[in-house]
């Protein structure tokens, strides 16, 4: 388990990709700090922030330096994004549970922002492993709406991509492409793990259960503290007891990842 | 030194706290995820998240969102009722030294009692403290809090049942706060809680729908403080009861003022959700605080506010 710890960290620098989105480097990072893919932090700038911290996807760890993808779409994150080097900035984490480990045939789903918790995982993958394969989805909006595309080309890993408008890749959803690359691995043991809006993780947990494979999805909800105290951030998930037919978790805690098969879709 | 000579114990009824600060329902849990921040033993006392007679699953969501200087949130009391809370949150709870109250909640007075009598045998539990204030839930709660009978009633009925420390909680949602409260002191309780949340609501503009499902919400944080602050001189003035006071507290500041307002403890909330430790670093703080001022106790500090 991974200790969780409250830390002061200084932005070391912050990184543009383009108008909405920058990756927010900040530490150093307590030695014993480490994370599994898939956890967050909760985070708030001691410079003009806002009451609560806002949760963020761990992007990467790497020399006591934790990497934070952001897209700006509020107040929270457009004063996350005026920070200077060597502001400071409040770090509650590693939260929540995370996805577990990959299995012999993965194929991974990220939509827009949802890559974020997804990279540390396809760091995890060795691209020339015989025992092992991996497939990366990527799609969003337009080709600006694929914020880590660059960094998941440097991994070498099989990526496929799909936009809305068609500025890269397939011109669609980037759920169309799950059925050209399951085929492959029919019959194997194959595993989906996602992130992205909810309309796309609910495609792809309906995909995965009609294609009897698992899905791990990492959801997103409105979160006041992180930490489980608050029960503010709860999804629906269905309840195997005779009385009631769903139950409310705790993404923060209970989740952000789920068994795709667990959620009680809207 | 001089930590052994500073008094920071009070006591609320037949409960005697090491340290006056306490962590707010619904703030907290259970208190497992917190201890695993901090030691839970360092708290004055804590009051657990509101448990009822069955389980409850809870508003839909949305069900929080933040607002200047506070937050709006419409849980609905989720929890997993009194059995749960007794067969597996008690045996975690047992092995802290900090005094422990149940807030508990129903929709009718004897869903209460139920619940009262089912904890009166628990050796644990210090006392309960009535919710009499939720504004999430359709029925009791804030339902019965703003009805002054009803609030003497239940009280009266939970009094003759209940032997440890009773708390009511009060809603801060209507216009005078002290028949309230007086009912509920002349009805046998040995503290009250001001205040619960403020009752409002947050609309998204461009769907031109509220933000929350249940629509409207419960406002706490720093927003309320002053409001909550006003409640507690209101009623300390004119009573005795011990008073647990909360509404935006984060920091030792605003702990100093809810003391000199006539509280005789406080309880932090929306705090621990933004910044986890600050129970804890407050009763540091106030040690130091007593000690640098050369105050023995902290009753010396209790209602000492001077308006002349």
């Amino acid at each position: 388990m991974n200790t969780l710890l409250d830390q002061e960290l200084s932005v070391i620098e912050i990184n543009s990709i383009n108008s909405e989105h920058f990756l927010l480097k900040i530490g150093p990072l307590l030695p014993h700090f480490s994370f599994n893919p898939g956890q967050f932090v909760m985070i708030k700038a001691e410079k003009n922030g806002t009451l609560l911290r806002k949760p963020f996807g761990i992007v990467e760890v790497e020399d006591h330096t934790l990497t934070l993808l952001i897209k700006i779409v509020g107040k929270t994150t457009k004063n996350l994004s005026t920070l200077k080097k060597g502001d400071k900035i409040q770090v509650l984490g590693p939260l929540g549970t995370g996805f577990t480990e990959l299995q012999d045939h993965n194929i991974v789903i990220a939509g827009g922002i949802g890559i974020a918790p997804l990279y540390s995982l396809l760091k995890e993958y060795n691209p020339s492993s015989k025992n092992q394969t991996l497939t990366v989805l990527y799609g969003g909006k337009s080709y600006d709406h694929l914020p880590l595309l660059e960094k998941v080309y440097s991994l070498h890993i099989n990526c496929s991509i799909a936009t809305e408008d068609g500025s890269v890749g397939h011109e669609g959803f980037i759920t169309d492409l799950l059925g050209e690359r399951i085929v492959d691995v029919k019959g194997k043991k194959t595993k989906l793990f996602s992130c992205g809006p909810r309309s796309m993780l609910k495609a792809v947990a309906l995909f995965a259960q009609k294609n009897n494979c698992s899905s791990e999805l990492s959801l997103e909800e409105y979160m006041a503290c992180g930490t489980g105290i608050c029960m503010g951030c709860t999804i629906k998930v269905k309840e195997a007891s005779s009385t009631d037919s769903f139950t409310y978790k705790r993404v923060c805690v209970e989740g952000p990842v789920f068994n795709g098969g667990d959620i009680e879709w809207e | 030194m001089g930590i052994d000579k500073t008094d920071l114990s009070i006591c609320i009824g037949k409960t005697l706290l090491k340290n006056p600060v306490t962590v707010a329902s619904g703030t907290f849990g259970y208190g497992k995820e917190m201890s695993s921040l901090y030691d839970l033993n360092k708290l004055g006392g804590i009051f657990v998240k509101s448990i009822t007679k069955e389980p409850r699953r809870g508003n839909p969501p949305q069900r929080i969102v933040e607002t200047p200087s506070g937050m709006l949130n419409a849980i609905g009391l989720q929890n997993e009722g009194i059995d749960d809370f007794i067969n597996n949150k008690i045996p975690f709870l047992k092995q802290y030294d900090t005094a422990l109250f149940v807030n508990i909640a129903g929709s009718t007075v004897n869903d209460y009692c139920y619940v009262a009598e089912r904890l009166s045998g628990i050796t644990e539990v210090d006392g309960i403290e009535l919710n009499l204030s939720c504004p999430n839930v359709k029925e009791g709660c804030m339902v019965f809090g703003q009805d002054e009978k009803m609030v003497s009633v239940i009280t009266h009925k939970i009094r003759a049942l209940y032997p440890k420390t009773l708390i009511v909680k009060l809603s801060p949602n209507v216009t005078d706060i002290l028949p309230y409260a007086k009912a509920a002191n002349d009805a046998g309780a040995d503290g009250i809680s001001l205040v619960n949340t403020f009752l409002g609501m947050a609309i998204d503009v461009h769907s031109r729908k509220p933000i929350l499902a249940n629509i409207t919400g419960g406002l706490s944080g720093p927003a309320i403080r002053p409001l909550a602050l006003r409640m507690v001189h209101d009623v300390a003035k004119e009573l005795s009861v011990p008073i647990i006071g909360q509404g935006g507290i984060d920091d030792l500041e605003s702990a100093l003022s809810f003391f000199i307002a006539g509280a005789h403890c406080i309880s932090l909330g929306t705090a621990n959700f933004y910044e986890p430790f600050c129970a804890v670093t407050i009763i540091d703080q106030l040690y130091d605080y007593l000690e640098k001022n050369s105050i023995s106790s902290i009753e010396e500090l209790v209602g000492s506010l001077e308006t002349n």
